[in-house]
């Protein structure tokens, strides 16, 4: 089977098993092909597509373009396009069901004739796959087509799509696309562009760096692993720049393993953390599917129920809350922080005030902990007032009282003592982060785990550190050796 | 899309239907609670009091998503007959949202006043800080350290009977 496809023009030599081919008649309508590459021909135009080698279930692309296939294309096409229905990743295209249209002579004509006729035989980069947005009462692109970098594979080839019948066969056709596996793809990187849509990002053309209002979605979306990226500013940076290269933007890159999706973004111009999120398609994208196929009537307005049951919709906001809070959120942060706009709503935001009201309601060591974070929470989580409240509420009142108790302080010594004596009582080894922290400025073992962790006295010779099978419990160790200032 | 509603003087009886105030979010959409909710939030409370609430008031703080979230949980916690447990599985629903939703909710009860939503979502933001450390509190809620190496160090080393 597959040889037949990848049949070549009438350059090639002729394969042993058909007819040498005559010069292709001149003016001839259309192409026919099976994997957008190579051409099927055949030397009689009424010959039936049986004859030219095509099986029922195969999907079948055909372009107007004289010249669409003429030469052979450098992507994995060929290899996606594999027979039967819906195999090849969601290319917008109608299957051919071939039994059901067996042709009488000069059938291929009629269908051609019946095609909308927008083929796109331009091979520019920016190809516009808005011949697929053609497809008639079908938004599938929704309104989103999406342009790859060049790592999905090249679409440069003309557009060569088909429709092969009325519209209804051709929705029912799309909606079995969209189970597919590249369907499932789309509607994911879709959905993660709505969430970022709405935490205030604007899409911009990676290539040329100005604000996108559309994307033009690759018609390649193959089945296995799939990569593609997507650029994002914000519309104050654009404003500034007035339409040329923005000065800071975040990328979005969208990596497919099995039925997993996994998004990775970060800054641009700068090496900040990378955040990750890891979508797995199976639960989603039925649900994003879902969505979709309501179409505009009456999104909002299921409180009862109605088409979208609860359930969908709970799916739909866990989607959002992971996306945003894993994603687009430490996104916009970063993005604002170093372009220098304001923050967007997040804990480092909130007035003095509020965070002090929050810091009220923990305890004492999630306090300390938070002292730790970054100095401004230092600051704030030094306030004596507040360490009085939580002395009061862990250790009861204490009967001095003056004015320049330091009661952080006095908090930090009633949670020693209150620590000795607990674990006085129970003789339990745990390992302690100090004693591994310690290690490591005197400068050896230098070794992080296994057993360095487990038993950090190995390997540091006397006095710092002791052999191994004598220490088993830490704690002794700790209490019973001076490691430098630990317990001073 | 607003509509006024028309201003009334006298307190609200029993038999008389309930009265309504026009609020406006600072995207210039209208929403209305009813009276009796909106007495949750003191600032409102404040301006009905003063009779100031004829036309639409205006939070220029509060956009429209947010503003039509907290007239929700005004209007719950108003009704009548609605017993702690279930006001509470509500309320824990009601805060199952995303980050930055929270923090919106947490400005907007502040600037309302509303006591009620205020404690609820500090709450929800102490219990987000409860148990981690001070790097899962960075990376939770995107906080960077302006730590120089030393000063983390020593800040450590303070803190340290915190680690254990």
């Amino acid at each position: 089977m597959g040889k037949r496809r990848r049949k070549k023009t009438s350059a090639a030599p002729p394969h042993p098993r058909w007819p040498p081919l005559p010069p292709p008649p001149p003016g001839a309508s259309f192409r026919l092909s099976l994997n957008r590459t190579d051409e099927l021909r055949s030397p009689d135009p009424a010959a039936s597509l049986q004859s030219l080698g095509l099986a029922s279930g195969d999907l079948v692309y055909f372009s107007l373009a004289p010249d669409a296939l003429a030469s052979p294309q450098a992507g994995d096409g060929s290899s996606s396009a594999e027979s039967s229905a819906g195999a090849s990743g969601g290319v917008p295209l109608g299957h051919a069901e071939m039994d059901s249209e067996d042709p009488p002579g000069g059938r291929p004509r009629e269908v051609a004739e019946s095609e909308m006729v927008d083929s796109v035989p331009d091979d520019a980069p920016g190809a516009d796959a808005s011949g697929s947005a053609g497809d008639p009462g079908n938004s599938v692109s929704a309104s989103f087509d999406f342009e790859g970098d060049g790592v999905v594979a090249a679409d440069d080839s003309a557009g060569v799509r088909s429709k092969f019948s009325e519209p209804c066969f051709l929705k029912r056709v799309l909606r079995e696309e969209l189970g597919g596996d590249g369907g499932d793809h789309r509607l994911l990187v879709i959905a993660v562009h709505a969430v970022l849509l709405e935490s205030g990002f604007v899409a911009v053309d990676p290539v040329t760096g100005v604000p996108a209002h559309r994307f033009h979605l690759s018609d390649q979306w193959p089945s296995t692993a799939f990569m593609m990226t997507l650029q994002y500013s914000l519309p104050e940076l654009v404003a500034k720049t007035q339409g040329r290269n923005v000065s800071e933007s975040v990328v979005l890159k969208f990596v497919s393993l099995g039925h997993f999706i996994s998004v990775y973004g970060r800054l641009a111009k700068a090496n900040l953390a990378l955040r990750r999120v890891c979508l797995d398609e199976r639960r989603f994208a039925p649900i994003i599917d879902e969505m979709w196929a309501k179409g505009d009537d009456d999104v909002e307005g299921n409180e009862d129920g109605g088409s979208l049951n609860s359930s969908s919709e709970k799916e739909v906001f866990e989607f959002w809350k992971i996306v945003k809070d894993g994603l687009a959120l430490p996104l916009l942060i970063d993005l604002t922080e170093r372009a220098g706009l304001p923050l967007p709503s997040c804990f480092t935001c909130l007035p003095m005030e509020l965070k002090l009201r929050i810091f009220e309601l923990l305890p004492g060591i999630d306090l300390a902990r938070v002292g730790c974070v970054s100095s401004d929470l230092q600051y704030l989580a030094s306030n004596n007032d507040l360490w009085k409240q939580k002395y009061v509420e862990e250790f009861g009142e204490r009967t001095e009282s003056g004015e320049m108790i330091n009661w952080k302080q006095i908090f930090t010594l009633e949670a020693k003592k209150k620590r000795k004596r607990e674990s006085s009582r129970c003789q339990m080894p745990a390992y302690t982060s100090r004693v591994r922290r310690l290690l490591n400025p005197l400068g050896f073992p230098g070794v992080l785990g296994g057993d360095y962790d487990r038993l950090p006295g190995l390997g540091v010779h006397p006095p710092f550190g002791l052999p191994f099978h004598r220490y088993q419990f830490r704690r002794n160790i700790i209490h019973n050796c001076n490691l430098g200032g630990l317990n001073g | 899309m607003s509509s006024s509603p028309p201003p009334s003087s006298a307190a609200a009886s029993p038999s008389c239907p309930k009265k309504m105030i026009a609020l406006r979010s600072s995207d210039g959409e209208t929403f209305e609670i009813e009276e009796a909710a909106a007495l949750q939030s003191k600032t409102l409370e404040n301006m009905i009091d003063e009779d100031c609430a004829g036309t639409p008031i205006p939070l220029p703080n509060v956009t429209g998503k947010i503003l039509a979230k907290v007239v929700e949980f005004c209007s719950k916690h108003a009704e009548p007959g609605v017993d702690d447990e279930s006001l509470r599985a509500w309320d824990a629903e009601f805060v199952n949202v995303e980050q930055a939703t929270v923090f919106d909710y947490i400005l907007a009860a502040n600037f309302l006043e509303i006591p009620t939503l205020l404690n609820l979502t500090c709450n929800v933001v102490a219990d987000m800080i409860r148990g981690k450390t001070p790097d899962e509190i960075r990376k939770f809620f995107n906080i960077k350290s302006i730590f120089s190496p030393e000063e983390e160090e020593e800040v450590r080393r303070e803190n340290h009977w915190a680690f254990e």
